[in-house]
């Protein structure tokens, strides 16, 4: 609470209901802590002051980290060269039988990766057929997949004999099997290697 | 004897080493309580209070040095004392990841679980009204209120001018009132 005159009346201006309340410090604080208090600085003053004494000495080392005191004779390193030692182990010779069973050995392995090679060559039948295609036909046909894929989802696209695709609608389908008996659709399946395992639609 | 010298006199006797230790113990046996009550009021928490007093006079002793004695070593020390309770404050929200609403609640929580809080008590009310303050609001009105610091120290103290320090301080009162009225 303030004893200064001046403030006094300063705080009685502003608000009489502030001015007249108990203005002390309720907080509690440990006892003896005032008295403690200067020792405990001057410790820890005393740890931090040697801790940054440390540190001034690793400047000094850092700092000669670079200098280097020896010295070495000129153009050592141009003209540096590794001496090989004298004792080479010795050559050791293939003699000619030897040699020639490698050659013929490698001849052979030769002929056999090429036979290989070449089988492998031969043409899948899907590049086989796409030499066959035209362009064109190629062109249109993956231009109706790409439409049909980007439009409405009730359809087939059913392949026809002369290689083009017809758009056929599932109630379409629906229609034109309705009339077809059931065992004969089976027979159909059957001989086409379809499974008979029904879709849901 | 020390004791008995002026501000003046024991930063002399610091910068020239002579009884560096013993001048500097002066100095912090003669402003501890003042500095520590100072800084309590804004972080309520004793430990908190111990941890900022020491960072305070820790970085006085690594100033003193350069300490120019044409202003006066008290309101130096308030400064110091201000810049670290601020800091600490900050780097607590900062920890916390709180909103500055959160830390009023915060400051509140610390206030009400300190031994002998009574809210029925004026002077307990007085300080739930202080933490209600921005902080910065909450240092003037401390230092006029409790401290009776003048304006004119109060903006050295600050860096703030004398006429935004006494507006800081009447709307801080208004507040203050406008709390005990409401609560």
């Amino acid at each position: 609470m303030a004893e200064d005159p001046t403030i006094k009346s300063e705080l009685k201006e502003l608000s009489a209901t502030v001015a007249n309340l108990n203005g002390d410090t309720p907080f509690s604080l440990p006892s003896s802590y005032f008295e403690g208090f200067p020792q405990r600085i001057m410790e820890r003053i005393e740890n931090e002051t040697l801790t940054s004494k440390e540190v001034v000495l690793s400047p000094a080392l850092e700092g000669l980290k670079s200098k280097n005191p020896f010295e070495v004779p000129e153009n050592y390193f141009d003209e540096f060269s590794v001496k090989l030692p004298s004792n080479q182990p010795a050559v050791i010779s293939i003699n000619f039988r030897k040699w020639a069973s490698f050659a013929a050995a490698a001849c052979l392995a030769g002929f056999i990766l090429g036979i290989l090679f070449i089988n492998n060559k031969k043409e899948s039948p899907a590049s086989l057929a796409s030499n066959t295609i035209s362009h064109e036909a190629m062109e249109t046909y993956l231009t109706e997949v790409e439409a049909f894929e980007l439009g409405d989802r009730d359809s087939e696209l059913v392949a026809m004999e002369n290689n083009t695709l017809m758009e056929v609608s599932t109630l379409n389908i629906s229609e034109m099997l309705k009339d077809i008996p059931d065992k004969d659709i089976s027979r159909f399946l059957d001989l086409n290697g379809f499974d008979e395992t029904p879709t849901i639609n | 004897m020390l004791h008995q010298a002026d501000d003046n006199e024991l930063v002399s006797l610091f910068k020239q080493h002579k009884d560096r230790e013993k001048a500097f113990t002066t100095i912090v046996k003669r402003y501890q309580e003042k500095i520590y009550w100072q800084i309590r009021r804004m972080v309520i928490r004793h430990e908190d209070a111990d941890d900022v007093m020491q960072h305070v006079f820790i970085k006085a002793w690594n100033g003193l040095d350069n300490f120019r004695e044409d202003a006066k070593l008290y309101t130096w020390l308030y400064r110091i004392a201000v810049n670290e309770t601020l800091t600490y404050l900050e780097q607590q929200k900062k920890r916390s990841s709180i909103s500055l609403e959160d830390v009023g609640e915060q400051l509140e929580n610390k206030l009400t679980s300190e031994k002998g809080f009574d809210e029925k008590q004026a002077m307990w009310k007085l300080q739930k009204a202080i933490q209600q303050l921005p902080e910065k609001q909450r240092v003037v009105f401390n230092l006029r209120y409790f401290e009776e610091m003048p304006y004119e120290q109060m903006s050295e103290v600050l860096d703030t001018s004398v006429g935004a320090l006494k507006a800081s301080y009447h709307h801080a009162v208004k507040k203050i009132e406008d709390y005990i009225l409401n609560h």
